[in-house]
């Protein structure tokens, strides 16, 4: 049963993923819920998800430095990262990608888009 | 030198009329203006009142004041003329008495008087007019001194002053002048630099600078350096050139000239902290109200209105705003997302901090993805869109995405002033400055612009939107982005617009040199 990992510390943005990406429960798909980096971790190295929204600035432990433990030291590469930031710098984009973010998007995204790449990295047409 | 005049006048000094008479006679036979005093006090008077004398000749022994004496008086007056004692034959001793005094000859008073008075005086006067005349050099060549000593302790308190570091070297490199300033903001410019090579000195710092500099394009190299204390500093240097008259000018060293810029660093970077910041703080608010709108939009479409009866006018009129308003949330809402977008952009633009990824293009190309990527926003039956692209264009070296960027907002800004008619894209070959360019220009037959608010189109925040309520509302900084694009690329951009006939926006780019 495929799982997916939503990170943020708004919790505004967690019920926006979460509404957004619901409709996938009825396809068995499990969603859970982190408030910051280091839970985010935890959660991954236990659950080992199919997929995670991961935001980048955030108390305890960055999204880049989750995704650089994940991709580098723990080498899960089956864990699909999505890295989402407020920031939009252009440099910024270089070092999620640098830190082996499988992909980059600007807030505020479209649930319509976020909803479309879930069904395909899952496999869920 | 301009000889004395023969009419000089001379004063004879003597208390014995024969002499007088005949030192008169003698002088004045050769061309000389007499005039005579009875002795020392006499001559005084007559001098003092007389500008014209230019020489005394007078006798040693007087009554009331003699020679000797008259000699002192006169220098006592500061009065400055040249004198010949006549002395007795028998009285050598007087005569260096009176050419220690200051006479400037004396004669014998004998019976060669007649002859070698007449070359005494000529003598004389000759050594005084030398005399006045090396004075008067002399005098001068202390004014010019001078003048020069004060021109150069001008100069240097002015380079002393300088807030910033000045740094001048030979055409070899070697330090010829450093100021105060530059000892504070390098360790090696704190003790004695002149003569040392500024290259080998300043090897980490400055002394690349002149490699930099090519002595032949008289064009200035800044450069950024690291300075004492961890300190930034912002190096300019050029070449500096003689002017030489009929020739061409002489190339004599370098010249560099340091600004600290710290601080202008300190509030850059501030301020680019401060931009990201305030992008962060709105994007995250900006996540949930978009995100949620957008959910809402599809539930109410796809759960809730299907289920809602129709048949009370009331209701049916509330289901359709709260549509259209939702509608109006998300397109709001992204307005602000653009805003924010392009306010972010334009202020890294304006920083330098964009990264540009050049690379050769061909402007066809450029343009039929530009259109592509619009094509959705000409579907109207009453528009037609028009291509007009040379086939035989030179190629661009440029950022494809900025230009594309730019492309697509002429693009999009056509279209958007424009309800009929037609909008053409024209790529053609032009010139900038005698090199090759190519020029881009997208034309409407839509509202067109008021003459008086054409120059501010390019503005930020500046909106020709603005006058036309029913006009879908911009950012404002579409165009100003464009033009630092462009601007960015060597380019130029332009705009010609009739009210009510329409708008041709336009830019130019520079060919690709030939890049071998």
């Amino acid at each position: 049963m495929a799982k997916i990992l939503i990170v943020d510390d708004e919790p505004h943005i967690r019920l926006l993923l979460e509404q957004t990406l619901e409709d996938f429960e009825d396809d068995g798909v499990e969603l859970i819920m982190a408030e910051n980096g280091a839970e985010a971790l935890e959660i991954i190295k236990a659950e080992r998800p199919n997929l995670v929204f991961l935001d980048v600035m955030m108390p305890k432990m960055n999204g880049f430095d989750v995704c650089k433990a994940v991709k580098n030291e723990l080498a899960m590469d089956d864990v699909y990262i999505v890295l989402l930031t407020a920031k939009g710098q252009e440099s910024e984009k270089h070092q999620g990608l640098d830190v082996g973010a499988d992909v980059y998007l600007t807030k505020p995204f479209n649930p319509d888009e976020i909803q479309a790449m879930t069904s395909n990295i899952l496999g869920l047409a | 030198m301009t000889m004395y005049p023969a009419d000089s006048k001379i004063l004879i000094v003597d208390d014995d009329a024969f002499v007088r008479e005949m030192l008169s006679s003698i002088l004045e036979a050769s061309g000389y203006r007499i005039t005579t005093a009875e002795d020392g006090v006499d001559a005084l008077e007559k001098y003092e009142a007389d500008q014209e004398i230019q020489l005394i000749v007078s006798d040693v022994n007087m009554p009331r004041m003699d020679g000797i004496r008259l000699i002192q008086e006169l220098k006592a007056r500061n009065l400055e003329v040249p004198i010949i004692m006549v002395t007795s034959v028998n009285s050598i001793s007087v005569a260096v008495d009176a050419l220690s005094s200051g006479a400037i000859d004396y004669v014998l008073k004998d019976e060669g008087i007649q002859e070698t008075i007449e070359i005494t005086v000529k003598r004389a006067l000759e050594k005084h007019q030398i005399k006045q005349h090396n004075k008067r050099l002399v005098a001068e060549l202390a004014a010019k001194t001078r003048e020069q000593e004060n021109t150069l302790s001008y100069l240097n308190a002015i380079i002393g002053h300088i807030p910033d570091g000045l740094l001048v070297t030979n055409e070899r490199a070697r330090i010829t002048l450093v100021n105060p300033a530059l000892g504070g903001m390098f360790r090696q410019a704190a003790g004695p630099v002149v003569g040392r090579d500024c290259r080998e000195l300043f090897a980490d710092t400055l002394g690349p600078i002149l490699d930099a500099i090519s002595p032949t394009e008289r064009t200035a190299v800044t450069v950024q350096v690291a300075l004492e204390g961890g300190r930034i500093g912002s190096a300019i240097g050029t070449a500096v050139y003689r002017r030489v008259e009929g020739e061409e000018d002489e190339f004599i060293g370098y010249l560099i000239i340091v600004r600290d810029i710290t601080h202008q660093k300190e509030i850059e970077r501030m301020k680019d902290d401060f931009v990201s910041t305030v992008s962060h703080e709105l994007r995250t608010p900006l996540t949930s109200v978009l995100g949620f709108a957008k959910l809402i939009a599809k539930k109410l479409d796809g759960v809730i209105f299907p289920l809602v009866p129709r048949d009370d006018p009331k209701v049916e009129r509330a289901v359709r705003q709260i549509g259209d308003n939702v509608g109006i949330i998300i397109t709001e809402g992204e307005r602000l997302t653009k805003l924010i977008n392009e306010v972010l952009d334009l202020s890294k633009m304006e920083a330098g901090k964009v990264e540009w990824h050049l690379a050769e293009a061909e402007a066809g190309e450029l343009v039929k993805r530009a259109l592509d990527a619009t094509a959705g926003l000409f579907t109207e039956e009453n528009l037609t869109l028009v291509e007009e692209i040379d086939p035989d264009l030179p190629r661009l070296y440029c950022d494809h995405d900025r230009i594309m960027q730019v492309l697509i907002n002429l693009l999009s800004n056509a279209r958007k002033f424009t309800d009929q008619g037609q909008i053409r894209v024209r790529v053609g070959k032009a010139e900038m400055g005698g090199e090759a360019a190519v020029v881009f220009a997208v034309s409407d037959t839509g509202c067109g612009i008021a003459r008086e608010n054409l120059a501010a189109v390019f503005d930020k925040f500046k909106q020709v939107g603005d006058l036309l309520t029913d006009r879908p509302k911009g950012t404002g900084l579409g165009l100003p982005i464009c033009r630092q694009i462009v601007e960015y690329h060597g380019g130029t951009v332009e705009v010609e617009s009739e009210l009510g006939r329409g708008s041709t926006f336009s830019f130019v780019l520079p060919a690709a040199a030939d890049r071998g």
